[in-house]
């Protein structure tokens, strides 16, 4: 159906149309094809041409179960997006956006144009941060060993109930370190949090966070990241800050319609 | 026998490595602004593919185990889109795949073969 050589225009997100020139020059695409500019009125499409051997309906079907190709494809994604983050405004596109031609890439940002033009203006001079916070274990209290059996259940009781103490403030604690970091951002985000098997951690997460902060309050965000780890570490509470990302999280208003 | 942390968060700025790959396909597979191209299979595949990343974070037992659910009210899972909510496609793609869950008990409508 469709010939070997025969190439798709993949779109990885949108700037605007007076972006730096040469932004992506050395960006490295998906296959490290060439990233370019596509720009139609005051909006760009950042693309690379994709063979559609690999992008096409048939193929992208198939390549979405194979993981390695599937971590290539969106870690590229991500590179090229994140490589331009501090540069420009960028409204970031989900994974798979392909066309046959470049008109189609026009056609779509005549067609979405002001709803990606405020996406823009939006998200103009703000970077997106994550935040997750993990529970190390919590150290026991010391206690001398139980004389009798009597003081033994007491004992135990007592534990149960500092346990489950502790639980509802770590809870109240990851919850009032978002509030603390949402307050210092424009906009936040709470994801579900990510399990063992996909944060590689075996330590509880209790935070998934993401945050969007005005490039002028960075330096006071990293700051509150910074107090907030020292304030909970006493409750084995431990943050972890990773960005700039582009604002992947900030752009669901956009999307529905 | 963890030592307490010292309090200094990890930082990963402006770094990307190969244990982040999991915020990675968080984003850019779930979130990001949703434009139908040419290519229509892949939107539809990659939702599908975000519902079984989805059961895999839904399986944080361990966070629900200590209560920890208060994210819920704005997850993913609650959320409908294109009129079809996640939580009947994620309860198709339970029963098809035979995972189980606490929320298929009540999904009364679908026909399902009991012994």
């Amino acid at each position: 159906m469709t010939s070997d050589d025969e190439a798709g225009w993949y779109v990885y997100g949108v700037v605007p149309a007076d972006a730096p020139a040469g932004l992506f020059a050395a960006a490295q695409g998906i296959d490290e094809a060439p990233v370019e500019l596509v720009a139609e009125g005051d909006v760009a499409a950042i693309v690379n041409r994709v063979p559609l051997r690999e992008f096409g309906e048939e193929p992208l079907r198939r390549n979405l179960e194979v993981p390695e190709w599937l971590e290539a494809k969106v870690r590229a994604h991500d590179r090229v997006l994140s490589q331009a983050v501090r540069q420009t405004a960028l409204v970031p596109l989900r994974f798979g956006t392909v066309y046959r031609s470049e008109d189609g890439v026009r056609a779509m940002l005549r067609a979405r144009a002001d709803e990606l033009r405020g996406g823009i203006e939006r998200l103009q001079d703000r970077l997106e941060f994550g935040v997750k916070a993990f529970l190390h274990e919590r150290a026991t209290t010391e206690t001398a060993a139980p004389a009798t059996g009597r003081d033994y259940l007491l004992q135990k009781q007592r534990e149960r109930d500092a346990s489950a103490l502790a639980d509802v403030t770590v809870r109240a604690s990851a919850r009032a370190v978002h509030e603390r970091l949402a307050g210092v951002a424009d906009d936040a985000r709470v994801n579900p949090p990510q399990p063992p098997e996909l944060s590689g951690r075996l330590d509880p997460m209790l935070l998934n966070g993401a945050y969007l902060v005005p490039i002028e309050r960075e330096p006071a965000f990293v700051a509150a990241v910074d107090d907030l780890g020292t304030a909970y570490a006493g409750e084995g509470i431990e943050l972890e800050l990773t960005g700039p990302w582009p604002p992947y999280n900030f752009v669901e208003d956009e999307a529905v319609e | 026998m963890t030592q307490p942390s010292s309090g200094a968060p990890q930082r990963y700025l402006g770094r990307r490595e190969a244990s982040q790959l999991p915020d990675v396909l968080e984003r850019v597979l779930d979130k990001g602004i949703v434009i139908a191209g040419d290519i229509q299979i892949s939107l539809l595949d990659i939702e599908l593919l975000t519902v079984k990343l989805r059961l895999l974070v839904a399986s944080a037992d361990k966070a629900k185990e200590m209560g920890i659910d208060w994210w819920e009210t704005d997850s993913f899972l609650h959320r409908g889109r294109d009129g079809r909510s996640l939580e009947d496609r994620l309860r198709r793609l339970e029963q098809a795949t035979g995972v189980e869950s606490g929320e298929t008990e009540d999904g009364g409508e679908e026909t399902r073969d009991e012994q």
